[in-house]
């Protein structure tokens, strides 16, 4: 390697501040969501787990948890179907217009989510149009298509056509080539980005908050609403870890299937 | 259903129209019709009393934007550049003695459960993680406390938390794994052998940064960049929760189209982030980083 | 009616609906509201102030009626009033709109007239608060009084233990620098309009006079910790000892000292801005039964006595003191008509500076 033990101490040093840095605020997230008070005060004033007692009979947060999750798979179903087409498209013709087309795509998640937001709300209110669960799926799906885009495209271009030709060629037909031939190669890219446009579609504000409509909670609007009623912040605490001990399987689960998935974590000649 | 798919087969130009159709059709007139409507709105007006849009064609919102108020919105616009810049230098000071010790020091078996580790935060809600920042920079907050009983400051200082600072701090931590990824990635392919050739031929460990690491890192830099300047630029939480009374872009946006409703210059304001932030983008279009985001 | 189908699918093509909202008020020679004893239609959305939806009485409302009442709050009147309007305007059923909201509500045709026949309590409203100017029109009336109040200067009683008297000790020179909270709200340029410059309509303010006013309040910055802009915002500074006075309502007094702080409200010298608050019915309503019904429910003495006990506010229906007491019928002043005239209540600026003008001078406040 050539460095010194010195220099490797030094970084991993550098790294455990960081890290340290980087999880200071979730421990302080699950420490209070024991908080035996409602006041998010230090010293830590006692220990309780009253608010997740409250948060199981919370019928408002576990409706706008599903809210959230519901609208999260639809838009990543959206984004799958979009995306990955889009991807084939660039992957296997050539045709005049690639780099607009690759521009807009990757447009609604380069811009900030508030821009996205009031653009789409100027266009149904122009249009009449409700605001509701559908207008937020709407918003969602438009920055989730080119997280599955990118990663189906990075894969689609390391994979060899030849093996669906061959496909064919055998006398299989077109939709059988996809299913059992493309669908496989692809396979890791596409959970890499369903996992993606999920996790953000689910914890996304910016987009719907100009977009939800006035049944429309999902759950960042439920925390953010809970944040205004003074009595219910600690129970948002609650709700924030039991987020995340929910999602840190899913994490894990997600790592071990892109395990062989070489090139992104890691490469090396 | 056989036929169909011979007739795909036969036409390439309908293959290509069933998979390029729905995406660029989705994003034409779900995103640029939305943004060309929003164009629009900035060059419309809306009566003060009903709220009502009224399609009557104006430029008094760009006026207002570029020489209102003693230039308000112009020092709104610019605060804004700054803290976004500032947040950008920051992260990257912090991503990459992380990113270089997920890259290459930490050996591969780790690497994977530093990569996830960096991620986890991102899985919990970004809202609390932000309000998490008011129990630790508060008057009665962790850092005070710690500061104060050890005997740095006399009493709690008002320093930390309801102002810039607050939301300076908070935007670096909310975007930090966004750094932190793109420069993994892009020193993570860095080979072994050109660091080496670079100790071979007598270079110390500053000049291998300065000539051989950072070049190759740089496209990692940029797209970290442009993903935390793009989100500082449009963020109103950081500062609806932690921060003082000056205001930001994002932030004025949104207010523009709720509290303080005038859709037409909230528009405008939307605009000029938009022609910024494309601009940013077109500077960095040197760099490929972003087709491997 | 063809006529006004016709008229209605032009300003549809122009886009001009504010041309529409005045001709189809017109046709109207007399309102009839729906069969309030009929069934309710299962549901009922409304946009409203913090604490006029709250669990203690809107459970047995839902019960009672089968209505589900999905209540969303707003931190201000152009909030509420935006939310109320977003999309086709049938998002939300009823609104509690301040005086400042009630009139453009009206006057943009959002809001339908309603049927006082239908509205069960509404004889008991205390006289001043039956037809008021913010949600009477041409003898039609828009909206249902239900609660009014001041914006009181609030203080901690364990920091500060002289009264404060003047509204003074929110500006420079206060003894409290650093340790104030305003509300983040244009139409708080009506309070030093009103205390500080003499303005006996604070809401009809010239161009100089804004101009005086915004100076101060720029002076006034540097003390206020942080502008609220949430109930609780205002409630967490004064619990984690971030702000020790500041202007508020009287829900916060209420919340506070329900969380066991000593916090004291006053009504300064000087005098007081305040609000009058009326439900408003949306012409495009889903559930106008369940509306009336919300309405009848949270006018009735049993549940204004309620509403009084969750946000410190006084009720509209003057039988409310029946079940209060006599003591607390005083302290909240539920028929003392003078009392309420002394009160400058929100009102939409439209002349000599209209709210634009207000919103943007608030903005140059802030920085």
């Amino acid at each position: 390697m050539g460095a010194s033990r010195a220099q490797k101490w030094g970084f991993g040093a550098a790294a455990v501040l960081v890290f340290a840095f980087l999880y200071l605020p979730l421990a302080i997230i699950v420490l209070y969501a024991f908080n035996k008070s409602t006041i998010n005060a230090w010293p830590f004033p006692g220990f309780s787990t009253r608010w997740f007692e409250k948060l199981a009979h919370d019928t408002e947060a576990k409706d706008a948890a599903w809210l959230s999750v519901r609208i999260a798979l639809f838009s990543t179903a959206f984004a799958l179907v979009l995306g990955t087409a889009l991807a084939f498209a660039f992957a296997r013709f050539r045709f005049p217009g690639r780099e607009p087309v690759n521009f807009a795509v990757t447009l609604p998640i380069i811009l900030p989510g508030v821009i996205t937001g009031v653009a789409l709300a100027s266009f149904f209110l122009f249009t009449g149009t409700d605001l509701s669960m559908r207008t937020v799926i709407v918003g969602h799906t438009t920055f989730c298509i080119v997280l599955v885009f990118n990663n189906v495209l990075a894969r689609l271009r390391r994979v060899s056509p030849s093996l669906s030709e061959a496909s064919r060629d055998l006398g299989a037909a077109g939709w059988q080539t996809f299913l059992f031939v493309t669908l496989p190669t692809i396979r890791t890219a596409l959970v890499a980005g369903a996992l993606l446009a999920f996790a953000l579609s689910f914890d996304e504000i910016a987009v719907t908050f100009f977009l939800a409509g006035s049944d429309t909670t999902t759950l960042p609007l439920w925390i953010l609403g809970a944040l205004r009623r003074t009595r219910d912040v600690p129970e948002v605490n609650a709700v924030a870890t039991v987020v995340l001990a929910i999602s840190l399987p899913m994490i894990a689960a997600a790592a071990y299937l892109m395990r062989d998935e070489g090139p992104a974590l890691s490469s090396r000649d | 259903m056989k036929r169909f798919s011979r007739f795909l087969y036969a036409h390439p130009g309908g293959r290509l129209g069933l998979l390029l159709g729905p995406a660029v059709l989705w994003l034409l007139v779900f995103y640029l019709v939305a943004l060309a409507l929003l164009l629009l709105t900035s060059l419309w007006q809306q009566d003060v009393f009903t709220s009502e849009l009224v399609h009557k064609w104006t430029l008094d919102n760009y006026e207002k934007l570029f020489s209102g108020q003693g230039g308000l919105w112009l020092r709104i616009f610019g605060r804004t550049v700054l803290l976004a810049a500032i947040v950008t230098v920051i992260d990257a000071a912090l991503a990459f003695p992380l990113a270089w010790f997920m890259a290459r020091v930490a050996s591969p078996r780790w690497r994977t459960l530093l990569f996830l580790a960096v991620v986890v935060p991102l899985w919990s809600s970004i809202l609390v993680r932000i309000f998490a920042w008011r129990t630790i920079l508060g008057d009665s907050g962790v850092l005070n406390s710690v500061l104060v009983d050890s005997g740095l400051l006399g009493k709690p200082s008002s320093a930390f938390l309801y102002n810039d600072n607050a939301v300076t701090i908070t935007w670096v931590y909310v975007w930090l794994p966004f750094m932190v990824l793109p420069l993994y990635a892009a020193l993570e392919k860095i080979p072994d052998s050109y660091l080496e050739a670079s100790r071979d031929l007598g270079a110390g460990g500053w000049t291998t940064f300065r000539r051989v690491i950072l070049p190759l890192a740089f496209p990692g830099l940029v797209a970290g960049a442009t993903f935390v300047f793009s989100l500082t630029m449009g963020d109103f939480v950081a500062p609806q929760l932690v921060g003082g009374g000056s205001q930001v872009l994002g932030g004025a946006i949104k207010d523009r189209f709720g509290v303080a409703a005038d859709y037409p210059f909230g528009a405008a304001l939307a605009m000029l982030a938009l022609v910024t932030l494309v601009g940013f983008l077109f500077l960095t279009r040197r760099s490929s980083a972003l087709e491997h985001a | 009616m063809k006529q006004l189908v016709a008229l209605l699918a032009t300003c549809v093509a122009a886009g001009a609906f504010v041309a529409c909202g005045g001709s189809s008020n017109s046709s109207d020679k007399s309102v009839t509201g729906p069969d309030i004893n009929a069934k309710g239609e299962g549901k009922l959305n409304m946009v409203m102030w913090e604490g006029y939806a709250d669990p203690s009485f809107v459970k047995q409302f839902e019960q009672q009626t089968g209505c589900q009442v999905n209540a969303v709050p707003a931190g201000s009147s152009d909030e509420m009033f935006t939310k109320f309007r977003a999309g086709g305007g049938g998002q939300y059923d009823l609104a509690s709109f301040s005086g400042d909201a009630s009139v453009r509500a009206i006057k943009s045709g959002a809001v339908a007239p309603l049927d006082t026949s239908k509205l069960t309590n509404f004889s008991a409203i205390a006289p001043q608060l039956q037809s008021p100017g913010f949600n009477t029109e041409n003898g039609k009336h828009y909206g249902l009084s239900f609660v009014w109040g001041a914006n009181v200067l609030i203080y901690n009683a364990d920091k500060i233990k002289q009264a404060p008297t003047s509204w003074t000790a929110l500006y420079a020179g206060s003894p409290y620098a650093g340790k104030i909270t305003v509300p983040d709200n244009p139409i708080q340029i009506a309070d030093p309009a009103l205390q500080f410059y003499k303005q006996q309509n604070p809401y009809a303010i010239s161009q100089q006079t804004l101009n005086e006013v915004t100076g101060r309040l720029k002076q006034q910055r540097p003390l206020v910790r942080k502008y609220w802009v949430l109930a609780s915002d205002f409630e967490q500074l004064f619990k984690s000892g971030d702000a020790v006075i500041g202007a508020g309502w009287p829900l916060m007094t209420n919340d506070l000292r329900k969380a066991g702080m000593n916090v004291k409200e006053v009504l300064p010298k000087e005098g007081v801005t305040g609000w009058s608050d009326s439900w408003m019915l949306s012409k495009n309503a889903k559930h106008p039964i369940c509306a009336y019904k919300y309405m009848n429910y949270v006018t009735s003495p049993a549940t204004q006595a309620k509403v009084a006990d969750v946000t410190g506010y006084s009720p509209a229906n003057t039988k409310t003191c029946a079940v209060v007491g006599a003591a607390r019928c005083k302290d909240l002043h539920i028929t003392d008509a003078h009392y309420y005239d002394t009160i400058k209540y929100w009102q939409t600026p439209v002349q000599p500076t209209n709210y634009r003008q207000w919103t943007d001078a608030w903005a140059t406040v802030k920085g």
